[in-house]
């Protein structure tokens, strides 16, 4: 667990560099790109997205959105949601 | 790749999403925002088990003849249930729409649920549920969503329990359909080499005349628990642990709070291939898998 808490550390305190970023960023709109291939997979996201949202986000547009992102943000939602005061722990042993 | 999207809603609120491709098989899907966050306690288990009696027998067709309407003919038809969706969906060649889009109407709409099929599937649930209790990686997510939201429906598994199953007779599950299944939260898709206006004509046909119907029961925000700590005894060899605290609401549009946390293997960018409102954490080392669960007040 200490080593998993020391990564959150990080995560909290640095910012990631920004090769690393845009490595992250084109490799998540690579793997939506393929997924989207997968036409059972696109139907019933695509139908879920109009449930939940009432449109469907283009890979350009979610490409935008993620081209918005920044290091400092991410460690800002890292200092957010990972909260060890707010965090639950579960082990099973 | 499918480029163009068409979407109508029917007067009975009942919308339609269309995307065209070049392929050969087509994919049809009915979802409905009915899942185990519907459940009242001592309905636990049963928006699942409403899914598995879908496929028991209907006005015109038994069991057998609806598992055989597509495998006849080289397609399938299948189900699933989460803590908030359920959905009949359906793969097949393109020339087939219309026997799948009327297969998955028939299934929703004039089931039986027949006495001797709901003793029978609640046994093959049953023994889901004691398979499931033998795999404590998979387990571990239940036990930590119980844990995060106790005392609320989201926060209970999708399955049930042995001594829940056992209750779903007398009407359960005829009294769990009329309360849920809203005309205006269910959603028809399909994906194929089918012009927009033949579906539409098809979905009007099958779907079009079901009378208008709205969501009875109003779902509550759950309270998300903070900063416990908890150890079983599992008697395994491997340790499992989990992180699981509350994340941002699905409403939260800012693109950092919609990816920026999203890392590892569960890459779930796209709005709607995973929506949920907090975020579980799995401790494996470089290799974090990051949930996002959906607004607990999201649309109602």
């Amino acid at each position: 667990m200490q080593v998993t808490w020391d990564e959150i550390s990080k995560l909290r305190t640095k910012l990631i560099p920004d090769a690393r970023l845009n490595f992250a960023k084109k490799q998540m709109i690579g793997q939506l790109a393929i997924a989207r291939e997968n036409y059972e997979h696109l139907m019933l996201a695509t139908g879920k997205s109009i449930l939940i949202f009432d449109r469907v986000d283009s890979l350009e547009t979610i490409r935008r959105n993620l081209d918005e992102i920044t290091a400092t943000q991410i460690r800002d939602v890292a200092n957010e949601v990972l909260d060890i005061k707010t965090l639950n722990q579960l082990i099973f042993e | 790749m499918t480029s163009t999207v068409n979407t109508y809603r029917f007067k009975n609120g009942i919308r339609l999403i269309h995307r065209a491709n070049q392929s050969e098989v087509a994919h049809f899907g009915l979802i409905v925002h009915t899942g185990t966050r519907e459940e009242f306690p001592e309905e636990h288990g049963l928006a699942h088990f409403m899914e598995h009696m879908f496929f028991k027998g209907t006005r015109k067709r038994s069991p057998y003849q609806i598992i055989s309407r597509l495998e006849d003919v080289g397609g399938d038809v299948n189900a699933y249930t989460t803590k908030e969706e359920t959905a009949l969906h359906a793969s097949f060649l393109k020339q087939d729409y219309k026997r799948a889009m009327e297969l998955i109407q028939d299934i929703f709409l004039h089931s039986t649920f027949p006495e001797k099929e709901r003793e029978r599937e609640a046994e093959v649930i049953l023994n889901e549920i004691q398979s499931y209790d033998d795999s404590p990686s998979e387990l571990i997510f239940d036990r930590a969503e119980e844990l995060l939201f106790p005392n609320h429906s989201i926060g209970r598994n999708i399955l049930g329990s042995e001594e829940s199953l056992e209750k779903f007779r007398n009407g359960a599950l005829e009294k769990f359909l009329a309360e849920n299944y809203a005309t205006d939260e269910i959603v028809l898709s399909f994906v194929g080499n089918i012009p927009f206006k033949n579906i539409k004509a098809a979905a009007d046909r099958y779907f079009g005349e079901i009378p208008q119907k709205s969501r009875l029961r109003k779902r509550v925000k759950p309270v998300a628990a903070a900063g416990m700590k908890i150890t079983e005894n599992r008697e395994t060899h491997q340790t499992h642990c989990m992180l699981v605290g509350e994340g941002y609401e699905l409403t939260d549009h800012r693109p950092a709070q919609q990816y920026s946390w999203r890392t590892g293997d569960e890459l779930q960018a796209e709005p709607g291939a995973e929506g949920e409102t907090w975020i579980l954490l799995q401790c494996r080392i470089a290799l974090c898998s990051l949930y996002r669960y959906r607004s607990p007040d999201d649309l109602f």
